[in-house]
């Protein structure tokens, strides 16, 4: 157990990672790669979901695809043209020149290029997965080796929605910061979609980000409206983070990725049989009522005004009577369900009602996917909380501890809490 | 399916029931309807995916609810003489760090704690489960916190 932590560790770091690409265009609070999967694989639900193949490997490839960036750098396709380091006005007036058009390259140089970065992240991936348990290791390796040389279908559409995510999020940042090329990054979409959902989607992003049209929606515009809107998660932060004062408060976005990943490789090790593809998109989604509602806490109503006196609060886990808990509950349901109400209200039918149905059933708790996966999610946030108390190299509060004690009783989250404890507190004591 | 034992309360069973009997009816509704086409053109049928979702959704609930029908456990109330002791669908008030909080020991079907419904497989659950009023429970792994059991009713 204490090899699949580290890998969790490992992960978390994706959250702190921030695309190269949007550091060399200077975007300010520029996204994380653990923000960008989380939309990607999302989008790899909505668009995957009417072709025939296998949704649930298609997920975890866009959840897995990127992992070797924890122990490579980032690569961007300008890479071998850009000064080595941008750190001087004249070196950031070459970079900009650079960044003006798109970088071109011979067949010969391109193939080596593709070849030595999959060498590089080939052994990166290794070093990451090299102590998880055999057949997740395999199952990782095989996943990640046919997403980079695109041998299944599953894979080829996946890559496409990589560059998918990517450019929406491009064109995003073109609105806001205006520093991206836009309309050669619309050249390059249309050279690299081939398959006709993806075109499609491509069409809907130049429509809405450069003709600005936007009367006559089909179903693609309003996957794209919902996806623009969940974006949104990639910016706002987890409450608790920002109350205790973390040093690299995590967003909602970069969590929902890691419990997405926990839940899959804690569910294969619970050997029971759990629907996957169901756990996968409950812990995508779990939290995208925030995107109007915030992080609600239970801090939120007792916080006093005076920031001494959090410390002291903060170490306990609050306590209501059962009067106050069932009306903090019924409150939180229903601005939650008015959230989800506006934010799906103009999605395809048939994913309107999956979307609705998930949440439900991870709110009532309904089924043993979602009760395993709220409790994945408490566990990561312990976990966060941890690494917190680590980075600041303060001990976490009590409540973290006692919260997770009260809520978690599936065994080998259990178990799993415990080896937490091995890893992170010195004997007797939390650290 | 595993043969687990769940333990439900009144409440949770009656829940359950009129669950598995409106998907049942939904089941048998669905399947009278027309399928729709699988193919639309090249692509695959929305409708049918739907259609295909929406069975398959159906058909793993109904699965689950008949396998929790078929093992549950009914939590009754424990006879009068074991009554001063916290057994499963026991209210309990505790004192922790100063505050008074009150719950309700459920099985993990029912457990919401939010609601301060508290799984009786949880930590705090597993250890709370045969102690007396007046009992001091000390859960440590790591950070020591003290429940004092403050009242036991059924």
């Amino acid at each position: 157990m204490q090899n699949v932590i580290n890998f969790f560790i490992d992960i978390g770091k994706l959250k702190n990672k921030k695309r190269r690409g949007w550091l060399l265009h200077q975007i300010e609070k520029s996204e994380s790669t653990a923000s960008h999967i989380f939309r990607m694989a999302i989008l790899t639900w909505m668009l995957g979901r009417k072709k025939r193949f296998n949704l649930q490997r298609a997920l975890k490839m866009a959840l897995i695809h990127d992992i070797c960036e924890i122990f490579t750098r980032d690569e961007t396709p300008y890479d071998p043209l850009l000064p080595k380091r941008i750190d001087s006005p004249q070196s950031q007036k070459t970079a900009k020149k650079i960044l003006e058009k798109w970088p071109k390259f011979s067949l010969s140089q391109k193939k080596r290029k593709i070849i030595l970065k999959q060498k590089r992240e080939r052994l990166a991936l290794e070093k990451l997965i090299s102590k998880l348990p055999c057949n997740l290791k395999e199952e990782i390796r095989n996943l990640w080796i046919d997403f980079e040389k695109g041998l299944s279908r599953e894979a080829r559409f996946t890559k496409q929605i990589d560059k998918a995510e990517n450019l929406l999020q491009g064109l995003e940042y073109w609105e806001k910061y205006g520093r991206i090329q836009r309309d050669l990054w619309i050249r390059w979409a249309r050279e690299i979609f081939d398959i006709p959902v993806l075109i499609e989607f491509e069409q809907a992003i130049e429509k809405k980000f450069v003709q600005k049209k936007t009367k006559r929606k089909g179903e693609i515009d309003e996957i794209l409206n919902f996806l623009i809107k969940i974006g949104k998660l990639k910016e706002i932060m987890r409450k608790g983070a920002i109350l205790i004062k973390a040093k690299n408060p995590e967003t909602i976005a970069e969590h929902s990725f890691r419990v997405a990943i926990m839940s899959w490789v804690l569910a294969e090790e619970k050997r029971t049989k759990l629907n996957f593809e169901k756990i996968l998109k409950m812990g995508l989604i779990h939290d995208i009522c925030e995107v109007y509602t915030g992080d609600i806490t239970l801090y939120d109503k007792i916080l006093p005004k005076d920031e001494k006196e959090w410390p002291e609060l903060f170490d306990k886990w609050p306590r209501f009577s059962r009067r106050e808990k069932r009306k903090i509950v019924q409150k939180k349901q229903k601005q939650e369900k008015k959230a989800l109400r506006k934010l799906i209200a103009n999605l395809p039918k048939d994913l309107k009602e999956e979307v609705k149905d998930l949440q439900a059933e991870y709110q009532e708790l309904s089924s043993k996917e979602a009760r395993f996966v709220k409790q994945v999610n408490r566990i990561e946030t312990l976990l966060q909380a941890l690494e917190y108390g680590r980075e600041s190299k303060r001990p976490p509060y009590k409540s973290w501890w006692i919260g997770t004690a009260e809520k978690v009783d599936d065994p080998l989250l259990i178990k799993f809490m415990a080896e937490l404890e091995k890893k992170f507190c010195k004997r007797g004591e939390p650290s | 399916m595993s043969d687990q034992k769940y333990y439900l309360t009144k409440e949770g069973l009656k829940k359950i029931k009129r669950e598995y009997k409106k998907l049942l009816k939904l089941r048998q509704l669905k399947s009278k309807r027309e399928v729709p086409p699988v193919l639309h053109s090249e692509e695959l049928n929305t409708e049918f995916i739907s259609y295909r979702d929406d069975l398959d959704f159906l058909d793993s609930r109904i699965a689950e609810l008949e396998n929790i029908l078929k093992n549950y456990e009914f939590i009754k109330p424990p006879p009068r003489k074991e009554r001063d002791k916290i057994h499963l669908g026991a209210q309990v008030q505790v004192e922790v760090d100063g505050q008074i909080d009150e719950f309700t020991i459920v099985g993990t079907l029912e457990a919401n704690p939010s609601l301060g419904k508290i799984s009786n497989e949880s930590p705090v659950g597993k250890a709370l489960m045969n102690r007396k009023v007046g009992e001091e429970v000390v859960i440590s792994s790591p950070v020591r916190v003290i429940y004092k059991i403050k009242k036991i009713m059924y």
